[in-house]
C-alpha cells in the first residue's frame, strides 16, 4: 500500500478560501450592486407599466373608434336620409312619435350622454349620436305580395330568391321561423321599396314560416295603400323589396346597472380605486316606437372602456340655390348650431337644413388609462405652448388628483349613403 | 509514479464515487438547455407564422375589396347594360345563390366576373412574382436558394339580384313616349383569395390548406340604362 503524498503547504493555503475581511468587502459591494440593480429594475418596470397604460388607452380608443366610424359610415344604408323631407317616403306625417317618426340617417344629441354630475364636474358634456340604417344585412328581400289586415299588414316574401337563400331559408325546416325572426326581429322597422321607388315603413310584430313565409306588421304605423294615399302601395306590391332598418345609439355611460353582464368591471382595486365611476362608449339598439330613446333590453354593447368624452361635428351642405353649386360648411364639435341640421329631423322645419344635408360627421373620442398615475393636471388653456385639448382627467372628487392620462382620436367620416340628398 | 498535486485518497475516492452524478447533472443541464432552445425556436416560428397569416388575411380582404371596386368601375364605364343582360341570362352557378331551388324558380340571375376577364383590356391588376421581385403581394422565400416564392392573388365577383330601384331618371320622359331608362341595383359578392404562387391554379390539397379566402358583399346602383 502506497500512501499519497501530502500537498505542499503553499498549495493548501491557496485553496483555503476567503478571509472574513474579503467576504465582508465582497458582500458589501454585492449588496450595493444589488440595490442599484433592483432600483433600476423597479424604475424600468414602473416606466414600462406607465407606458403600457397609455398604450392600452390608445388601443382601446382605436378599437372603439373604428367600430364607431364604420357604423357612422353605414348610416342611411337601405334607409332614408330624412323621412320627414324625403319625397320618396310615404305617409311619414301619420307615424307615431318616437325614433321612427324622426327617422334620419344621423341624429346628434349634444350633451346627450347620461350624466349624474361626473362629467359636469370635469367640464365635459359628451354627445350622443343615433344612426339609422340596415346594420345587420346587405340584402333586400323580394316581396311576393302585401296584404292589408285592417290597420296592420302581412308582407309575404318570395321564397326562391338570392336573399332568402343566403339566410338558408328552407320552408320544410322546423326552425325556419327562427331564421325569419333573426333576419327580421320583432319590434324593428321593416322598409318596403315598391317598384316606383316609394318607401313604406312598418314595425315587425310576428312571423310565419312555411311555403308562404310572411312578416306581420304592427297596426301602428300602418302601411298606406293606394286607395288611401296616392303614394300608397299599388296592387299586390309584387316586386317590391323589403329590408330591416335599425336605430343605433352611441353614448358614454356607466354599465354597472347591468350587473349580471358588466358588474365585475366596476369593482375597485388597489391600483385602480375609482372603478365605480368609470364610463364606457356604449352601442345600444333603440326601440323605434319609444319617445324617450328607450332601448331593446340586452342590446347594450361595450365598445370602448374608460371613455371620458365623445363629441361630434358635421360637414353639411349650407346653401342649395338653383343654378349655383352648393356650398359646404363645417361645424366643429360643440358648435351650438349643429342641432339645427343634425338634430331631430321631425322638428327641423327651416329650408336648407336637416340631416339629409350632412355629408360627413366629425367624430372625437377620448379614453383614459385605467390607472391614475399623475398627480397634476395639464392646464392646456393657460399654457400657450400646449395645444387645447383633454390630456388628463382627475379621478378624485371635484376633478382632483390623481389624474389619469387621456388619449383622443378624431376623424371625419363621410356619409356614403346620402351624397346627393338635396330635397327640401 | 506519483503526482505531485494528487488529492488525498479519501477525497479521490469520494469524487470517483460522484463521477456518475456529474455526468447525470451535465446531461440534465444540456437537456434542459436543449428543451429551452427548441421551445424558443418553436415560439419564434409560431410568431413568424402568425404574422404571415395575419398579413395574408389582410391582403385577402383587400383582394375582395379590390374585386368589388374594380367591378364597380367596370359597370360605371358604359358597360352596365351588357353586364346586366348577362346577369339576367342566368348562365352561371354562383355560391351566393346556391340554395335557390332551381327546380322551382329556375337558375337565379347571376354572372361571375373574374379578375382575368377584367384584365383582358390590357389592365394589370397585380405584379406576379418573378425575376424582378416577389410581386405585388410579397410573400415567402425559398429557404434553399433564397429565391422569392411570392403570393398569388385573385378575385371573382358574383353579380346577382338585379332589381329596378324605381327611382326616376332625371331628364327622361316618364310619359312613356320617349326612350325609357332605369336605375338597377345589383348585389356584388366579391370573393378574394391569396395563396403561395407555387401552388397549382387548380384546387389541390396544398392550395386548399394554405389559401386564404374572404368575402364581402356590396350593393351597387348602376344606370341609367335602357329598359
Amino acid at each position: 500500500m502506497t500512501a499519497l503524498p501530502i500537498p505542499p503547504l503553499a498549495l493548501r493555503r491557496s485553496r483555503a478560501g476567503f478571509t472574513l475581511v474579503e467576504l465582508m468587502v465582497a458582500l458589501t459591494a454585492g449588496l450595493f450592486v444589488s440595490i442599484v440593480v433592483f432600483a433600476l429594475a423597479k424604475q424600468g418596470s414602473r416606466f414600462y407599466q406607465r407606458e403600457a397604460r397609455a398604450a392600452n388607452a390608445t388601443l382601446a380608443n382605436v378599437i372603439g373608434f373604428q367600430r364607431l366610424r364604420e357604423d357612422i359610415a353605414r348610416a342611411g344604408f337601405l334607409s332614408t336620409p330624412n323621412a320627414s323631407r324625403d319625397p320618396q317616403v310615404c305617409g311619414q306625417n301619420a307615424w307615431p312619435n318616437g325614433a321612427l317618426r324622426s327617422l334620419a340617417s344621423v341624429r346628434i344629441v349634444q350633451g346627450g350622454s347620461p350624466d349624474d354630475g361626473w362629467f359636469d364636474t370635469r367640464g365635459l358634456s359628451p354627445d350622443a349620436i343615433v344612426i339609422a340604417g340596415s346594420f345587420q344585412s346587405t340584402d333586400q328581400f323580394p316581396v311576393r305580395t302585401v296584404v292589408s289586415t285592417g290597420a296592420g299588414a302581412q308582407v309575404f316574401l318570395q321564397v326562391n330568391s338570392g336573399a332568402m337563400s343566403r339566410i338558408r331559408y328552407d320552408s320544410g325546416d322546423p326552425d325556419a321561423v327562427e331564421l325569419l325572426a333573426t333576419a327580421f326581429p320583432v319590434g324593428r322597422v321593416l322598409r318596403i321599396v315598391d317598384t316606383t321607388g316609394m318607401q313604406h315603413f312598418g314595425v315587425v310584430s310576428a312571423h310565419q314560416a312555411g311555403p308562404n313565409p310572411n312578416i306581420t306588421l304592427a297596426d301602428s304605423p300602418s302601411l298606406n295603400f293606394q286607395g288611401g294615399l296616392a303614394c300608397g302601395l299599388r296592387g299586390n306590391a309584387t316586386g317590391a323589396m323589403a329590408n330591416l332598418v335599425q336605430f343605433m345609439r352611441y353614448e358614454l355611460r356607466n354599465l354597472s346597472g347591468l350587473a349580471a353582464r358588466y358588474g365585475a368591471l366596476y369593482t375597485a382595486s388597489a391600483d385602480a380605486p375609482h372603478e365605480e365611476a368609470r364610463r364606457e362608449l356604449v352601442r345600444v339598439e333603440l326601440d323605434p316606437l319609444s319617445t324617450t330613446d328607450g332601448a331593446f333590453a340586452g342590446t347594450e354593447e361595450l365598445v370602448a372602456e374608460y371613455a371620458v368624452d365623445l363629441k361630434f361635428g358635421i360637414t353639411a351642405v349650407d346653401q342649395v340655390t338653383a343654378g349655383a353649386n352648393p356650398t359646404l360648411v363645417t361645424l366643429d364639435p360643440g358648435d351650438a348650431t349643429i342641432e339645427d341640421t343634425a338634430g331631430d329631423a321631425n322638428t327641423i322645419l327651416a329650408a336648407n337644413q336637416g340631416p339629409h344635408f350632412i355629408r360627413a360627421v366629425r367624430v372625437r373620442l377620448s379614453t383614459r388609462s385605467r390607472e391614475a398615475d399623475r398627480e397634476a393636471d395639464i392646464n392646456a388653456g393657460a399654457d400657450p405652448s400646449i395645444s387645447a385639448g383633454l390630456y388628463r382627467i382627475g379621478l378624485g372628487d371635484d376633478n382632483s388628483a390623481p389624474f389619469a392620462r387621456v388619449r383622443t382620436i378624431q376623424a371625419d367620416v363621410a356619409l356614403r349613403n346620402q351624397p346627393r340628398a338635396y330635397f327640401q | 509514479m506519483t503526482r505531485a498535486h494528487s488529492l488525498p485518497l479519501p477525497v479521490m475516492l469520494r469524487r470517483r464515487r460522484e463521477r456518475g452524478a456529474t455526468v447525470f447533472i451535465v446531461v440534465v443541464v444540456i437537456s434542459l438547455l436543449t428543451g429551452i432552445g427548441v421551445y424558443a425556436v418553436r415560439v419564434a416560428s409560431m410568431v413568424d407564422a402568425a404574422a404571415g397569416n395575419a398579413r395574408q388575411a389582410v391582403q385577402t380582404r383587400y383582394m375582395a375589396e379590390y374585386g368589388a371596386l374594380s367591378v364597380l368601375a367596370e359597370l360605371g364605364s358604359g358597360t352596365a347594360t351588357q353586364y346586366l343582360s348577362m346577369v339576367r341570362a342566368a348562365t352561371d352557378d354562383c355560391r351566393s345563390t346556391q340554395f335557390v331551388d332551381v327546380d322551382v324558380a329556375g337558375r337565379a340571375p347571376c354572372y361571375k366576373v373574374f379578375m382575368g376577364e377584367l384584365a383582358q383590356g390590357g389592365r394589370e391588376f397585380l405584379n406576379d412574382p418573378g425575376d424582378e421581385g416577389p410581386g405585388s403581394l410579397g410573400g415567402p422565400v425559398n429557404l434553399i436558394d433564397s429565391e422569392p416564392i411570392g403570393l398569388r392573388g385573385n378575385f371573382v365577383v358574383e353579380l346577382t339580384d338585379p332589381v329596378q330601384t324605381g327611382a326616376p331618371v332625371a331628364g327622361t320622359d316618364i310619359g312613356g313616349t320617349g326612350p325609357r331608362f332605369e336605375y338597377v341595383t345589383v348585389t356584388a359578392t366579391s370573393i378574394g383569395q391569396v395563396l403561395p404562387a407555387d401552388t397549382l391554379a387548380s384546387c389541390d390539397a396544398r392550395a386548399a390548406s394554405v389559401a386564404a379566402t374572404q368575402q364581402i358583399r356590396a350593393r351597387m346602383v348602376v344606370g341609367p340604362i335602357a329598359r
